[in-house]
Formats: C-alpha cells, structure tokens, sequence
C-alpha cells in the first residue's frame, strides 16, 4: 500500500513538473543573443545586450509578444569568427525564434550560413554590404539593424564633397570587414568626384600605437582626415591625432564608430571638434525619451549599437504581431520590402524600411562633438524617400 | 618626419625597456622566465583605475599605492608561492605556469572586474610640441625621461651597491655567491620586487597610450620579450637597447612600409639576432 502511494506521488509529481514547465515553455519565446562579450568588441556587445535586455522589459512589462513573455540566453562570441559558429551552433540547439547579434562583420559572415540552414532569423549589428549580397535574393534571412556602409557611405560622400569641401582625403580604416567595406564604398564614390586619397592606411584591431601611421597622413598634404575605425581603437586614435597637431592641419571627419559613446569615454576631450555622420543619436529627438530612461538605469548614454537592436526587438514585435504567428519563414517575408512607421509601431522610434537583401532604410545624423559630448548639426534624409511616403500621412 | 618617428620610437620603445629589463633581472637571478609579464604590467594599470577612478584616491597616491601593492603581490606573493615551488624543477614548469597565470588574470579581469577598455589619464598634460618640424607630446618626453630615470637608477643601484653586487654575484654564479654567503633566496626576492615596481611604472606611462584593458599586456608582455632576447637576456644595458630598438624599427616600419608588417620586421631583427649573435647584441654567452 506505502509502495502504490509513494510511486502514485512519484507519478504525480513528475505530471507537475512536466505540466509546469510545457505552460512555461507556451508562454515565453527564446531569443538566442550571440554577441561580442570579449574581446575587442566587449564594450559595443555591452551595449548590444543592454537594448536587447530593456527592449525584452518594457515589452513585456506592456503583456510580451502575442502575449508569451521574452525569454533570451547570451552566449559570447569572443570577437573571434570560429567562436562565433561555436556559439551559434550552440544557440541553434535551443530552437530560439531568433538571435539578436553579432555585431561585427566578420563573424556575421561565418555565421548567417548556419542561421539559414537552420531557418532561425537574426538581427545583426553589422554594416557590412556583404551580409546583404550573401542572403538569399528576395528571401533575406538576416537583417540589418542600421545602414549598412554602402548606404551609409553614399549620405557621407555628398556631405564629405558638398558640405566639407574635402579635395584630398587621408583614409585611415580597420583591416577588418567593417572597415575595408567602407575604404571600397569611400574610394567608389569619392574618387569619380575627383576626390584625391593621398594616404589610405590600414590599421589593426586591438592596436594602441599610431604614430607611424599619423606621420605619412601628416606628410600627406591632406585637407581632411576621414577615420574609420572601431570604437576602441577610434578612442586611442584621436588623443594621438591632437598630440601630432593634425586636428590643426585637417578636418577630422568620420562615420558612426568614430563618434559613438564608446570611443568619446576614451578618447576625452581629444574627440571635440571631430563631425561625422551616424545612424542613431541619443541627441536625436525620436530617440532622446529612450537615451533618457538609459541614462537613468546604466549612468552613461548609449550608443548606436544599443539603439540597434532597441529599436530590432520592436521591429520584431511589430512583424509577429502583424503575422498574429511566430512562424519564422512568414517573419521573413513579412518583413523583406516593408516600410514600418512610427505612426503605427511607436516602438520602432524612427520609420524604417527593409529591403529585399534585409538591408535597412532610414533618415540618420550628422553630429558634431562639442565638450565631449554628441550635439546634432543635421538630419540626412533616407535614400530612397519614396518608400517612406505612407509614413507621412 | 624622422625626428618625429625617433622621439615616438624612443617613447614606446622606452616603455618595452623597462619591461624587458624586468624579464632580464628575473632570468639573472633564478634562470626562470615569467611569461605573466604582460599581465603583469594589466594588474597595476587596473589598480590604478580601481584607485583613482572609481575610489577617486588622488592621482599620485592610486599610482603609489598600485606600486605598493603591484611590488607586495607581483613581488613578494609570487616569489613566495609560485618561484618557490617551482624554481627547483628548472624553467619549463614556471614558463608553463606563468602561462596558465596569464590567461586567468585575464578571464579575472573579464569577468569581475571589465572587459572594456578605460581610459587613464597621463602624469603630465598631453601637449602637443614641436621642435625642427618635428610634432611629438610631452607624453613622449615625459616616457624617456621617466625610463631613464629609472633604468640609470637601477644601473647605478646593480652597480654601486652592496645589494646590487650581491645580486650580480647571484646572477653570475649562485652556487659560488651561495659559498659567499650570499642569501640567493633573498637576491631572487628583491629581483622580484624589482620587476614588480618596473612593470607598474611602465603600466603608469603606457595607460594613456594603450587604455586599460584586461589584455593590454599582450602586446607589451610580447614585444618586450623579443626586446630582452634581441638586446641580450642576461644583461639590463641589452634589454634597454633591444626596447628602444624594437619601438623604432615597428615605429619606421608603419611609417615607411605599413602597419600589417611593423610586427613582421620586429620579428626579422629578432631572427636575424638569434641566426647570428645568438646571446643578444649586448648579451654575454652563457655556460
């Protein structure tokens, strides 16, 4: 009789459990979040996790998605590509709905293979155009989070001719994806402007001195130096541009990595002066309410790495609750050749439209760093305005 | 230009001195080599930032106590726990040891402390200057100078005092200096600290230029090992020219050639030393 009553409780118990955890796996959908956490791009993976994480709290303080509450689990890429397979490998093993990340380039390109195979979308925060030629035609199933470099390059090679009037142009980029993207997207565009690049130096990730670098730009006769570095290494850079004088000799201009939090925290006062063109501002107006409540929870303001992929988890809301379904392949096409207004998903801050190579659409910033801090010196308008005529009515 | 590469050349390959001479003083007197010497220079620097930026201790005093307790841990701890167990049993125990140390200062400082880079100011103001067209930073006066300072310092200490002799006995023969009376463990203690107080110095001169940050020893610890064998490991005079060496040639080397071969080179002069003047350009040959 104890032996039927104990195995009647055995039984008993373990229905619960299995119950329990079957409603709780019902009422939550995983997001895998595959990110820099070391490495060189610690400091932009940080950010990347903290908009994950505050998009996933305010979306579901406010009831969730189709009213499942979102469930993420980080796994660190290191900042190494054979990490990041690793690691994606091992985030498709728990069948997440998505993955949020990476950021940087040239792990996105090892991986968006295995996310495809696998038929798990991923928001990355990569700007190479390179993950965008390498998704399927018309069937993308990884997705921008910003402007990749070639569209991104095509706002700043009309400001850099029209605005700053640069005639010769020393480069100094990162000998990573990221930055060789954008050296072949600047040169593309500038040269047939008559733009001359009288110095075109390639740089190292992790790199601290530049002092052989920055004496051929001073030799170089440039009017303008155009940075395009990562942010740690854009923070090291500029204290050793002011030491060597440059930012007397030349404008110091540059694009999103130049002028983000991360590079302004190490580069101080060295960083006043320097403009360039970004996609996400915390000083930008649709996007200050958002810095704000940062601010107020992390003590800094954030950057467009964690503007990124805030602004993704509502996207993704939007989509899914269009669709009425987490059905990933009706995600993808749902969201390929769409426009999102703010009109209609508040969450998505800024209107943006998605393309058939899951590239990003939008209006950005021009800034201007003035006591250390980002202030706003204009707005560019998106490429291809056309798509966002809905937004305005 | 190139009065401007060989004061920045000067300047880096400053820092790789001293940090190099830490390597020579250590080979000299125990015959180990501490392949943590990076990381080494990453927990003064750390506790620099710990001190001034986060407890706001003011900035002499966070550079002081790091010092003190860069000479107390990296110095004194080490020699006790780690030289002491495995000094008997030859080099290779210790370089595999100080190996596996690098690597957990480095997950340590990852996982409690930051894996960001922090930005530390620099004992004097960045000032641009220019001499003969020439523009360089205070920054880079201040390095030689200080690296000067400090290895004439410890020139003159090895040279003139009873301790130094002591420990120059110690590093020619510490059996014979042992017969001397010489207390060789004490000798080894004191080329600890030493080393210790060396590469919290360099860590204060290179944080401006490198950031904080967990694996900022990497680079240094390297390129201040290629200084010490192209210099000469057994000799201080050998580590300060193979410092100062390996900060010029990488510095001409992404001025004039490019940045992707300025570690290239550096190792060429390396290879080029150990094919033809195997003990070092100063160094002496050994038994």
């Amino acid at each position: 009789m104890k032996r039927m009553l104990a195995v009647s409780l055995l039984v008993v118990l373990l229905s619960a459990l299995f119950l329990s955890s079957n409603v709780t796996a019902q009422d939550k959908v995983t997001m895998a979040i595959v990110i820099e956490q070391s490495g060189p791009g610690a400091a932009v993976g940080a950010r990347w996790i903290r908009g994950v994480q505050m998009a996933s709290e305010e979306i579901n303080a406010g009831g969730g998605i189709l009213g499942k509450k979102i469930d993420t689990f980080i796994l660190d890429t290191k900042t190494e590509a054979p990490v990041a397979v690793a690691a994606v490998r091992k985030a498709i093993e728990s069948k997440p709905f998505l993955v949020m990340g990476p950021i940087f380039s040239g792990s996105t390109l090892a991986c968006m293979g295995l996310l495809r195979d696998a038929g798990i979308p991923e928001f990355v925060g990569s700007e190479s155009p390179n993950v965008g030629k390498q998704n399927l035609p018309n069937n993308p199933n990884t997705f921008l989070t910003s402007l990749n470099v070639d569209l991104g390059m095509q706002k700043v090679a009309k400001w850099v001719t029209d605005v700053m009037m640069a005639k010769k142009i020393a480069l100094i980029w990162a000998n990573t994806e990221l930055g060789k993207s954008g050296r072949e997207a600047l040169k593309r565009l500038l040269e047939p402007k008559g733009v001359q690049f009288v110095a075109d130096i390639a740089t190292e990730l992790g790199q601290s001195s530049f002092t052989g670098e920055l004496s051929r730009i001073k030799a170089s006769g440039a009017d303008t130096l155009f940075i395009y570095m990562h942010e740690e290494e854009s923070g090291k850079l500029l204290p050793q541009v002011k030491e060597m004088g440059l930012d007397k000799q030349m404008k110091v201009v540059g694009h999103d990595t130049l002028l983000t939090e991360d590079t302004l925290r190490l580069a101080k006062d060295a960083a006043n002066g320097v403009v360039g063109h970004v996609g996400l501002s915390p000083v930008a107006a649709p996007l200050k309410p958002v810095a704000d409540r940062y601010l107020a929870k992390y003590k800094e303001l954030p950057d467009h790495n964690f503007f990124k992929t805030y602004i993704a988890m509502s996207v993704i809301k939007s989509v899914v609750e269009q669709n009425k379904s987490f059905d990933q392949q009706k995600f993808r096409d749902k969201l390929k050749n769409s426009t999102l207004c703010v009109k209609d998903y508040p969450g998505i801050l800024m209107d943006v439209h998605y393309d058939e190579k899951g590239d990003v659409d939008r209006e950005s910033f021009l800034i201007k760093i003035d006591n250390q801090k980002q202030t706003m010196a204009g707005i560019l308008p998106p490429l291809h305005p056309e798509w966002f005529t809905n937004c305005k009515k | 230009m190139i009065e401007q590469l060989l004061i920045k050349g000067l300047s880096i390959g400053a820092i790789y001195a001293m940090i190099a001479i830490g390597f020579c003083l250590l080979w000299q007197s125990s015959r180990l080599v501490n392949f943590a010497e990076g990381e080494f220079v990453t927990i003064p620097a750390f506790l620099m930032v710990l001190f001034f930026s986060v407890l706001s201790v003011p900035y002499a005093l966070a550079i002081l106590i790091a010092i003190l307790i860069s000479a107390f841990l990296l110095g004194f701890v080490m020699k006790k726990t780690l030289v002491d167990a495995l000094m008997e049993r030859g080099n290779l125990p210790f370089v595999v040891t100080t190996i596996a140390l690098g690597f957990f200062v480095k997950d340590s400082l990852t996982v409690f402390a930051t894996p960001e880079a922090m930005h530390f100011p620099s004992m004097i103001p960045q000032t641009p200057m220019e001499f003969a067209g020439a523009m360089f930073s205070s920054l880079d006066l201040w390095n030689i100078f200080v690296a000067a300072v400090l290895i004439v310092g410890l020139h003159f200490f090895i040279r003139k005092t009873k301790q130094g002799k002591a420990l120059q006995a110690v590093a020619q023969n510490r059996e014979a200096a042992t017969i001397m009376g010489i207390d060789t463990q004490k000798m080894i203690l004191m080329a600890f600290v030493i080393n210790a107080v060396l590469v919290a110095f360099s860590a204060s001169l290179a944080a401006p230029i490198y950031m904080v940050k967990y694996d900022m020893g990497n680079e240094l610890g390297l390129k201040a090992f290629y200084a010490a064998i192209i210099g000469g490991f057994n000799q201080v005079r050998g580590a300060l020219l193979g410092g100062l060496l390996v900060g010029l040639v990488e510095t001409f080397t992404a001025a004039y050639i490019s940045t992707q071969y300025k570690s290239g080179f550096v190792l060429l002069v390396l290879i080029a030393v150990i094919l033809f003047k195997p003990e070092g350009l100063l160094g002496t040959k050994e038994q």
